[in-house]
């Protein structure tokens, strides 16, 4: 896959994550919410992953591990990628 | 604590630079009802707000926020990134340039600085959610105005995202409202 595909796709799953994550705080009782949460969570952690091989560290203060390089640096601030 | 991502919660593109369209967004960046406002407001009011479930969604609808505020600085970016000073003045950013180059600001559309006084905080679960509420329609309403005053089709599904996701916080603020309001009822007769 490529490195925008993967990126896409995180997004993509982040964002029914965002929306689990309202629900949840207003229906914290539903179960079947919470079980989608976890498997989406699964997901983007492979995807997270996935995408910082090609791509570099997607976040800061050890959340990511860096390659052997710092590379923070040098890869492109959201604002500058072209989607 | 807060970390950051290196991406955006929805990818950004435009089709072609829009000075004009970029002078109107920026209300969403600095203006009263705009990302930044939203993101402090949400965020602020954790402090007093009592209870657990709309604390816990004062703190997740803030910090989506915070992610549309970047989203919006995106769309600005990209929009002008390429112009030169003489396009600036013909699209009405003279006054911009003339103190901010090709910086962003939080202004509103007309450039009036960012003001706490945009955003409140009563200490009342009620009045604090109910604020919320109107702000949520207010942004929603404002996505619409700035999505009829373009035809740029990369810029319009970035607004409609944006549009809706107030849509969404709006209706979860709602069952916040209608939980707290639920709690002081029974408080109060029982
Ligand atoms: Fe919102």
């Amino acid at each position: 896959m490529e490195c925008s595909d993967t990126l896409r796709k995180f997004q993509e799953v982040q964002f029914g994550l965002v929306e689990l994550q309202l629900y949840l705080d207003m229906n914290p009782a539903d179960q079947r919410a919470v079980q989608q949460y976890n498997y989406l969570s699964d997901e983007l952690h492979r995807l997270k992953h996935e995408y910082e091989m090609q791509a570099g560290p997607l976040m800061q203060y050890g959340f990511s591990r860096s390659p052997k390089r710092w590379v923070w640096t040098s890869t492109p601030w959201p604002w500058e990628i072209e989607y | 604590m807060w970390i950051y991502e290196k991406k955006l919660e929805v990818p950004v593109r435009v089709s072609k630079p829009d000075l004009q369209m970029a002078k109107f967004l920026i209300t969403q960046y600095g203006g009263p009802d705009g990302e930044l406002s939203a993101a402090l407001r949400y965020l602020n009011q954790r402090y007093s707000m009592p209870n657990e479930r709309a604390k816990a969604l004062l703190t997740d609808i803030g910090t989506e926020e915070l992610g549309h505020l970047e989203v919006i600085a995106t769309l600005v970016y990209k929009l002008v990134k390429d112009a030169t000073p003489q396009e600036m003045r013909a699209a009405g950013l003279g006054a911009h340039y003339a103190d901010h180059d090709k910086a962003l600001f939080y202004t509103d559309a007309n450039g009036n600085p960012w003001t706490a006084s945009y955003i409140q905080a009563k200490g009342d679960p009620i009045a604090d959610l109910a604020e919320d509420i109107a702000a949520e329609e207010k942004a929603r309403a404002t996505y619409q105005w700035l999505i009829n005053l373009t035809d740029d089709p990369d810029v319009i599904q970035v607004l409609k995202f944006l549009r809706e996701r107030e849509v969404v916080h709006s209706q979860r603020f709602r069952e916040a409202l209608y939980i707290v309001e639920e709690h002081y009822n029974t408080r109060k007769y029982f």
